[in-house]
Parts: structure tokens; sequence; C-alpha cells
């Protein structure tokens, strides 16, 4: 009885010596996470210059590459900017503009976005900001996805070209819950095809999905928001978001949930040093 | 045609009634009660962000066969729309552990 007792318990101690070891394997920073997706993509992709991840698909085909091109010439992302310009110029409902809510007056701050706001304890998107400084000067919300705020979006994103992303997640156990929640919804299977964010945009980038290049996690936020050929239009990170997850089956997430929006945090830190390349355009 | 004929034949009527409107309200009993637990199973699926789509296509096949009168089709897409709804929450219950096996280190 004793041996069984004994047995049992060095049973025990080696699963709380396993679970520990396991809960500590798990437990990486956000830039220890960052480092090792870099090294990653840079030992699958070698031929790709650290800055080129943020053209995404492009950057990994050739034949893609000249379509991109041709598409640059003229690009499709000039009207919504123009459109989107006009806006943020335009008084809200109390008479205070998009300006007045924003660091800089909005100009050359979309590397910051998302950021985690202290008071409320989420983390905000630039768009999802747009949506709170409406509310806050009377107006309504804008639609998510497309459209005008969109537009807005893509406008500010174009004050900050080339700038180089910088989204910090503050000591605070918070923005790390959060941080980690988003990393937890990219590398979490979903939908009836069991296909996880890093499924295709990890283990499957630069391969081919029927016609489609997959593109690589890193870099990805860079040119949102984005004209795709697909839509016809311009469409916001959450668009996109919505569709990946109907790809797998899955049912997407409300615009702006706090899944997505920690997941846009979870990103945009990947892709930290990188430049801001939005809005940008997809063949 | 004799009277011995006319009961036989309304025996074998019977025969084929009575078993099939035995049948129909219990399929529409049947389907109702699966249908509900389908559309309680996807109600908490979405409510948990564990959802998948193809769940509402199916509950949403099992209301229109159910509408045409296509019982036995109707409770089948009614049944597949419930395994796929508790299978979404199965997976969603795994992942909350197993995702961390898929990260970058």
């Amino acid at each position: 009885m004793k041996s069984m007792i004994a047995a049992g318990l060095a049973v025990l101690a080696a699963a709380t010596v396993s679970m520990t070891a396991a809960v500590a394997e798990t437990a990486t920073t956000p830039e220890q996470d960052r480092v090792a997706l870099q090294r990653l993509y840079a030992g699958m992709l070698p031929g790709v210059k650290p800055d080129d991840f943020v053209t995404g698909s492009v950057a990994l085909d050739p034949a893609l590459r000249t379509q991109w091109e041709d598409i640059m010439q003229f690009p499709p992302f000039t009207f919504a900017v123009d459109h989107g310009k006009d806006l943020f110029q335009q008084p809200l409902a109390d008479g205070k503009h998009y300006a007045d809510c924003f660091d800089n007056g909005g100009v050359g701050i979309r590397q910051t976005y998302p950021r985690f706001d202290e008071k409320t304890g989420q983390v905000v998107t630039l768009e999802s900001a747009i949506n709170a400084c409406r509310v806050e000067h009377g107006d309504k919300p804008l639609a998510p996805y497309r459209g005008d705020l969109a537009a807005i979006s893509a406008y500010m994103a174009s004050t900050s070209e080339g700038k180089r992303f910088d989204v910090k997640v503050p000591d605070d156990p918070r923005a790390l819950a959060a941080y980690e929640d988003g990393k937890r919804v990219f590398y979490a299977r979903r939908g009836q095809l069991n296909f996880s964010c890093a499924s295709c945009h990890v283990q499957l980038a630069g391969k081919h999905l029927r016609l489609q290049v997959v593109s690589p996690a890193l870099g990805m936020v860079s040119q949102f928001p984005i004209y795709r050929s697909t839509w016809g239009e311009m469409g916001t990170l959450d668009r996109r978001f919505s569709e990946c997850f109907e790809q797998v089956r899955a049912m997407p997430l409300p615009a702006q949930s706090e899944e997505y929006r920690n997941l846009e945090y979870f990103l945009t830190y990947m892709s930290n040093g990188l430049p801001v390349a939005g809005p940008g355009a997809q063949p | 045609m004799s009277l011995s004929m006319l009961r036989g034949g309304l025996l074998a009527a019977l025969c084929v009634a009575v078993p099939t409107l035995a049948v129909v309200p219990a399929q529409a009993a049947d389907f109702a009660t699966v249908y509900a637990a389908a559309q309680a199973a996807q109600k908490q699926a979405v409510d948990t962000f564990c959802a998948w789509n193809v769940t509402d296509n199916a509950l949403a096949e099992a209301k229109a066969l159910h509408e045409k009168g296509d019982e036995d089709g109707a409770l089948k897409a009614a049944q597949h729309a419930q395994a796929l709804a508790k299978v979404s929450m199965q997976q969603c219950e795994e992942q909350k552990t197993l995702w961390k096996q898929a990260v970058v280190r």
C-alpha cells in the first residue's frame, strides 16, 4: 500500500512539475513573441526584406507584384483618402473636430494604434477612437467595415505613411491580458474547417490556397484600411477579420468587439518596427 | 362489390392510415423538440463566440423543409444543426487551452 501511495505521489509530483513547466513555457512576453515570429518568417521567407512584409502576399509572388504595381500607378484608395480628409475637417455636431480628439490633431499617429486605454481597461483601435470621438461630440457612430469610417481611417493612415509601428503594451495586467487574449484569438482554431488565423498566415504563408497566395501575419495590419479588388472598395481590418472567420465557416464576431480589438492589438504589436503602408491596395 | 370486400378494403385502408396518422404527429413533435434544442445550442455558441456559420445554414434548411412539409428531411436537418452546434462548443472548449501549443516560440 505504501509503495502504491509513494508511486501515486511521484506521479502527482511529476504532473505538477510538468504543469509548472507548461505554464512557464506559455508565459512569454510580447517582445519575445514578436522576436520569435519575425525570426520565423525570416527563416521561412528568406528572400523577403523585412520592410517588404508590409505589402503582404505581393512581396511573395512576382506575378502578383506586377499586378500590384499596375494598380498602384493610379491607386484606387486616392478617392477614399480625399473623401476622408473632407470628413475629417468637417465639424462634428457640437462644433468640435476630429482633430480635438487625437494627439497631434490626429496627424501622423496611425503607428501608435491600437492603444491600451488605462481609464477603461480596453484596447482602442483607430476606428473605435474615431467613433468614440463622434459619440462624445454628439454624432452617431459610423457603420463599421467600409464607407466613411474606412475613408477617415484611410486619411489618418496616409498622414503616417512610412512611420514605424510603435504599439505599446504598458506595464498593466489588464493590458497584458488584452494582448494575451488577442494572441489566443490568433492561435485558437475555429469554424467547421478547424483553422486558426495562424493555420493560414503562419503555417501556409507564401503558399497557394487555390489561386491566392497566403500573406504572412507579419506586416498584415500595415496596409489597412485597404482597397481589395475582390471587394471593389475600401475596407477596414474588422471587415477582413470577419471575412476570414466566414472562410473557415465560423460565425464572424461583431465589429469592434473586444476580441477583434485585442486581435488587432496582438497583430500590430507583432509588426512593431515595420512601416505604416496604409491605405493600401491588393490585387 | 360484396360486403366482405368492402370490409376488407376498409380494414386495409385503416391499416395504412392508422400508422401514418400515428407517425406524422410524432415526427412533428420530434422536429419541434430537436429544432428548439438546436436553436438553443446555437444561441449558446453565438453568445460565447464559438458558433459556426454552417449551423445557421442547417437551421434554415430544417425550417424550410418543415414549411414544405418534408418532415423527414426537416428532422434530419435539425439533428444535423444540433450536432454542429454541439461540436462547435466542444471545439471552443478544447481550444481554451490547446491554442497555447501553436504559439510560435
